[in-house]
Order: structure tokens, then sequence, then C-alpha cells
């Protein structure tokens, strides 16, 4: 639901209306999207403590707890993303309190001894920038096909969120620049802004058009969901997956301010929504872990990107595809992997580790929890072979 | 664990509220800093259970206070348990408080227009909107429309803000005609006329699909019938209104009669009954014949003596002019002299 709420005013006096998208960059600033007034705030976060590594975090009902912090009922919270500090390693929560116009940004954190602690955002230092060409607030995203069926009152409330909503949908720093993923008030609307940081006021946007295999269709609409930026064939490119769930290279030098940019489709995982995409090593290989709302998360080698084919409509058979069509998944889209229930925002705790806010499997809660890079997962919901001790017969 | 009060401790009645503890018994207060091990609030459910973690905020000391300030207001329909620690002990005592939620009526109405009469000046300024609950806003002008007696529809009678006047229980609207049209040689009022034209017949149309911000639509379309008639463009003398006073030892209303239309918002606040020595009669005012009259009942019988009603020089008539200025008046024509207000006197 869009919010229009009073906001908290912080420090620079920009009235924060909501906290979204997240991500960090080495030094420590946050970069926060605010979808509803339509701008990213950069909280100065720099003076932390380096410790990162020598902890985990695991807690559970991490929901719970957030609404006893900010004082409110258990389901009157609702976190937005997670983004952990690249030197203490502490990981920030972006949330929303409340419902409708009396909802309010808060932003909290989860130091090394596990303990959640809400920051006051209007002691922090910030700076932030207004986004040009931002969706009208009062356009809604559109009710479509349910086939024979009366759309669920989940499908008309998905129906009456505002456009503005997908203004902001991933962030990614980079060598100085912010890069900005969402839609535009254009009819070409999915855009990916680039700005340099420290903010100066001005942004550079282009329109982005990609090959969709799965829906067989160009699309210029669908914001790219999350993305990464990697040096494939030795140029800086954006890494993007998108919904249903194409994976995308985009060169960096392509994306200059007026452009309408076509990205290379060189894969597809198939259909669902990416969520996240982390950057880890497993065994010294640069890796991408690509978590999704409807599937299990992907692996992906980042070396299998390098001379990938770009494929285009010429490279199919006619029409869409399910996930049971025999090219499907399609490309260097590496494998899915075993994971822990479904995680809802994912990133990397430190070297082994990653830290998600996952939906436990049996109980149905929202925790937050560490999982190996390697195997992540948690032995609490199977029980094999190695957990039935030998019984032996007296 | 039982709830007890406590005199130290003062709970919020809002939700913006802090809460304060008297401290002066801890003897640590001056060094080592009070915080969640001696004052700690917690959400508690409907079960009695208290939430896993104390709410967060800000503590201060002021004075023997130890403040306690969320970072985020309390909330109304939720209870909350503050947990305050007995000095030198190990022991807590635990205080419940609740802000009570607001109460959604069981229906949306518009209770009252006013003026609430069906004669009004041609020049008149503002509606007011009683409503029984809360209303959306924002929306105002798609459900109020002044219909002609051609049925047309005046599109342009009403001023466009960009924020609605709503009283800050969102119960109350004050509308105001284009005060441009009311203005005599202000372009609008050349261009487009006045809004209402002495002589003629109106209505005013409030429709039943406004809904209030619980989403429910009003109960009933409402129409307001209205009869234009010569516009208000003389001084208010309050000499020349009238007065009824009552008998010693009754309580009986003192009824003031004016020469016209006053506005009702106005005369809840700008009017007030004293005494020789200026101390306020208590008591409360209401309006009669669509507040062309108002009448004071005070809560004790009166006594001998000599009373005033003393009126706050703001105090308008229903278009605007006040005690001391006419809306439309060109300001070097005629000075008159500047006072905070007037007062009718008489002695029983």
């Amino acid at each position: 639901m869009m919010a229009l709420s009073l906001g908290v005013t912080v420090a620079n006096g920009q009235n924060v209306k909501s906290l979204g998208t997240m991500v960090f960059n080495d030094e420590g600033i946050l970069f926060v999207g605010d979808n509803i007034s339509g701008s990213i705030l950069a909280f100065d976060f720099t003076s932390a403590e380096q410790k990162r590594n020598d902890f985990e975090i695991n807690l559970y009902n991490i929901d719970a707890l957030i609404a006893a912090a900010l004082g409110t009922a258990h389901g009157s919270v609702q976190v937005n993303d997670i983004a952990v500090h690249p030197k203490s390693g502490e990981v920030y929560l972006s949330v929303t309190r409340g419902h409708g116009l009396d909802a309010l940004p808060a932003l909290l954190k989860v130091n090394a001894e596990n303990q959640l602690i809400t920051i006051d955002i209007t002691q922090v230092p910030v700076t932030s920038q207004l986004l040009s060409k931002l969706p009208n607030i009062e356009n809604k995203i559109g009710l479509r096909g349910t086939g024979r069926s009366a759309p669920t009152p989940k499908e008309v409330a998905k129906s009456e969120r505002s456009l503005r909503t997908l203004a902001i949908v991933a962030m990614e720093y980079h060598n100085g620049e912010l890069f900005v993923a969402g839609i535009s008030n254009e009819e070409f609307c999915s855009v990916l802004r680039r700005m340099s940081y420290p903010f100066n006021g001005t942004e550079s946007i282009s329109n982005i058009e990609m090959y969709h295999i799965v829906h067989d269709s160009y699309e210029t609409r669908a914001p790219i969901r999350s993305m990464s930026v990697k040096t494939i064939d030795g140029k800086d490119h954006l890494v993007a997956a998108y919904t249903c769930s194409p994976l995308v290279l985009i060169p960096l030098e392509e994306l200059q301010n007026g452009q309408k940019v076509k990205a290379k489709t060189v894969g597809d995982m198939g259909n669902g929504q990416p969520i996240d995409m982390v950057p880890f090593k497993m065994k010294g290989e640069e890796m991408l872990f690509v978590t999704n709302n409807s599937r299990s998360p992907m692996v992906i080698p980042l070396k299998g990107l390098n001379g990938a084919k770009a494929v285009t409509q010429d490279d199919f058979e006619r029409g869409p595809k399910l996930d049971v069509n025999p090219i499907m998944p399609y490309g260097p889209v590496g494998k899915p992997v075993m994971f822990s229930g479904a995680s809802l925002r994912i990133d990397l705790l430190n070297d082994s580790k990653f830290i998600s806010l996952n939906r436990d499997f049996e109980t149905g809660n929202l925790d937050l929890i560490s999982l190996n890079t390697m195997v992540p997962f948690k032995l609490h919901n199977i029980v094999g072979e190695k957990d039935v001790p030998v019984q032996k017969q007296k | 664990m039982v709830a007890q009060s406590s005199p130290d401790l003062v709970m919020p009645q809002k939700s913006d509220d802090v809460i304060l503890w008297d401290v002066s018994a801890f003897s640590k207060r001056g060094g080592e800093k009070l915080g969640y091990k001696e004052l700690a609030v917690f959400v508690t459910n409907a079960m009695g259970e208290n939430s896993p973690i104390p709410v967060q905020g800000k503590f201060s000391l002021q004075a023997a206070y130890l403040v306690f300030m969320p970072y985020f207001p309390f909330e109304k329909g939720l209870t909350y348990t503050v947990r305050t620690k007995l000095p030198d002990t190990d022991q807590y005592a635990y205080h419940e408080f609740r802000l009570e939620a607001d109460k959604v009526p069981e229906v949306a109405k518009l209770l009252q227009i006013y003026p609430s009469g069906e004669a009004l000046p041609e020049n008149l300024l503002r509606f007011y909107f009683y409503f029984n609950t809360p209303m959306k806003k924002g929306e105002a002008l798609r459900h109020i429309h002044l219909v002609d007696a051609g049925g047309t529809v005046d599109e342009h009678a009403f001023m466009q803000f960009k924020q609605e006047l709503w009283s800050p229980d969102g119960k109350r609207l004050t509308l105001l005609f284009d005060p441009g049209r009311i203005k005599r040689g202000v372009s609008t009022n050349m261009e487009l006329g006045p809004s209402l034209l002495k002589g003629k017949r109106y209505q005013l149309m409030i429709s039943n699909e406004w809904q209030d911000v619980y989403g429910q639509s009003l109960v009933n379309h409402t129409t307001k019938q209205i009869q234009v008639v010569n516009a208000y463009r003389h001084h208010i003398k309050i000499d020349e209104w009238k007065i009824d006073i009552p008998k010693v030892n009754t309580n009986q209303g003192v009824t003031v009669r004016f020469d016209r239309i006053m506005d009702y918002a106005l005369i809840q606040s700008m009017i007030t009954m004293e005494d020789i020595n200026h101390n306020q009669i208590a008591g409360y005012w209401k309006t009669l014949e669509h507040e062309k009259q108002i009448q004071f009942i005070p809560e004790k019988n009166w006594q001998k003596g000599t009373y005033q009603i003393v009126f706050d020089h703001r105090l308008e008539d229903v278009a605007g002019n006040n005690l001391q200025v006419l809306l439309d008046q060109i300001a070097s024509k005629e000075a008159r002299p500047v006072r905070t207000h007037q007062t009718i006197a008489f002695k029983l």
C-alpha cells in the first residue's frame, strides 16, 4: 500500500516518507531509496569499527522483535530490505511501521551481539538526491488477466498499488557512482539512472529494452529486479535479472543520458521474480547468488557469462515458453541450489556466510539467519540418516 | 504480575506523550545512567503477554524525573506495560496503560451545514460542514456542488486550495466561496459575476458518495436550499443588537439578537460572559434562529450585579465582516479606531 504519511525529517531537512531498497558502498555510506518522496538518501555510517567475519547472526521471529522495538503490534511492520555494513558486518533493515496514512519509515540494525537496535535517523549525517521523471503517484499497477477466476483480494490489492512503488527497485554502487533501476513516467519506462556520489543534483537516465525469451517479446516497461556490476569480457557490465526471469548484460559505457539501450539477453532462469543478486566466492571462483520469490536460488558462475551469446527472437521457436519447455532454463544461468525456507531478502554477511531474511518452511515465521555460502541450509527442518542415532538392543 | 498505579509515574494520555518517572529515590542517577534496566515499556498483547524486547527510545533526566521518549509514538488501541525497578532491590513493579482507539461510528453522517438558514446574503463567505466522523480529505469539491434554479452547476463557486480547510479532528470542513467573486471590482467578480445572486434560489448538493476515512459512504445525499437576500455591506454596530436579560436567582438564558446572521464557528470562540471584575461566568452559548440569535445559559443561578458580554473584534458575520472592518472595504476610505473587543453590559 502506498503510504502518504507525515514522514520523518532527517538532518539535511529532507522529509523521508519511506525507506526501501538499500545498498552500502565500501566506506559505509548507506544508500536508501524513498519511493514515495522519489529520492535517494545517503546516510553516513562510515565511522563504524572493522569487525566483519567475527560473528554470525540468528534472530528468530525478527518481525515480532522489530514491532516491539518500534512500540507497535506484530502485524504492523514490514521489512523492505536488508544490507550488511562493509566494516562492522552489522545488518541494517529498512522497515515500514504501520499502514496507509499512518505508516512511518524506520531503520534498524542487528549488531555482532545479535541485539536489535533502532537507529534515530534524525541524528545521522545524510545527503539526498531527488529523482526526476518519477511515475505519477496516482497511477496504479493494472488488474490483469486472471483466467476464468475472479480476481482475488490479493490481486486487487496489487492492482491498487501506485506505480511510484516501482520508481526505485534495485540499486548498485560502483566506483563513485550509484546505479538505480526502476521505472519512469515515460511510455518506454524501464530506466537505469546513474548518478555520481557525493550527489550533485544531476542524474543520467537511460531507457532499457530487452528480449524476453519466456514471453517471446521485447520489453520496455518491466523494471530490473536485481543487478550487480561485474567485469565481463574485460568490460564493466551490469548483470541484471528481470521478472520471469531473463538474465541480461548491459555495458556501463552504453548508459548515457537520454539513450535507449538494448540489453543483451544471455539467459533465462524461468518463471518467477528475482529478488536479490549477491556476488560471492566459492572456492575462489566468483559467483552470483540470485534469489527468486518463486524458485530455488540460482548460483551462477561469473566466468560463464564471458563470451555468452546475446539472443533475439530469431534464436527460438516463436511463442511463449513455460518452465517445462525443453530449452528452459536457458543459457549460462547456473544451477538451482538447496535452500532453507524462502529468502525474502539476502546479502553477504562475511566471506563464508549469507544473511537471509527468511520465511521458515515449518513455522512460517520471519527469521534473520546466517547460512553457509557453500551449503545455504539449516539443519532444523530436515531429519535424515545422520539425525537418527544408532539404537542398540540390550 | 499485578498492575499497580503509582503517583511517581506519569503515563501517556496521547500518542506523542512521553513517560515520566520520579527517580529521586535512586542513588546512582547522577553518575551511572538510568536506562532500560530501570524503566522499560513493553507492548502487551491480548493474552497479557509482554513483547520479547522493550520499546526503544531516548532517555533523559529532567529535574527529579527520568523521561522516556519512544522513537515512534505510542499507538491508540494498544496496551503497554511499564516495568519500573524498585530502588536498591532486584524487584520490579508493573503498570499498564492503554490509549483508547478511535471508535468507528456505525454510519457516516453529515450532521449540519452552517449557516443553517435558507435566506443567505449575496456575499456569503463560507460554509461549515460538520460530520460525525473524520472524512477523506482532498475530494470535497468532487462531492459538493452549487446548482442554480435552472440546474446548472457552478464549477467555480468555491475557492480551490491545495489543502482543504479541515479541523484537526477531520470532522469539520470550512468551504470558502471564491473571494474574488464576492469582492466587487476584482477580476473574477467582473468576469464570472458573484456566485450567489440576490433574489435567486440555489441548491447546495452534497453527494452520498463521499466517504469517511474508514471507507464508509455518507448515509444520505443532502440538499440545502438557498434563497439569496441582500448582501451585508454595512458595518456591524453592536449597539444595534438587542438583549433579553434574565431574572436574578434563575438560570434563564441571556439572549442577544443580532441584526444579521453571524459566523457559527466564531460565535463559539469569540464571545464570553464576564462579571464586572472580568471573571468569566461558567456556562455555554447556543445559537438560535439560524445564528441570528445567541443565548448564554449559566451553570449557576444569576446573582445581583453588573455583567458584560465581551465580543472579540475578530467576530465575523457570515460575509466575513468583523467588528472592525468590512471584508471588501477600501482601506483608506474610512479609518476606525483599532480595538480588541467590544462589550454590551447589563445590570441585574
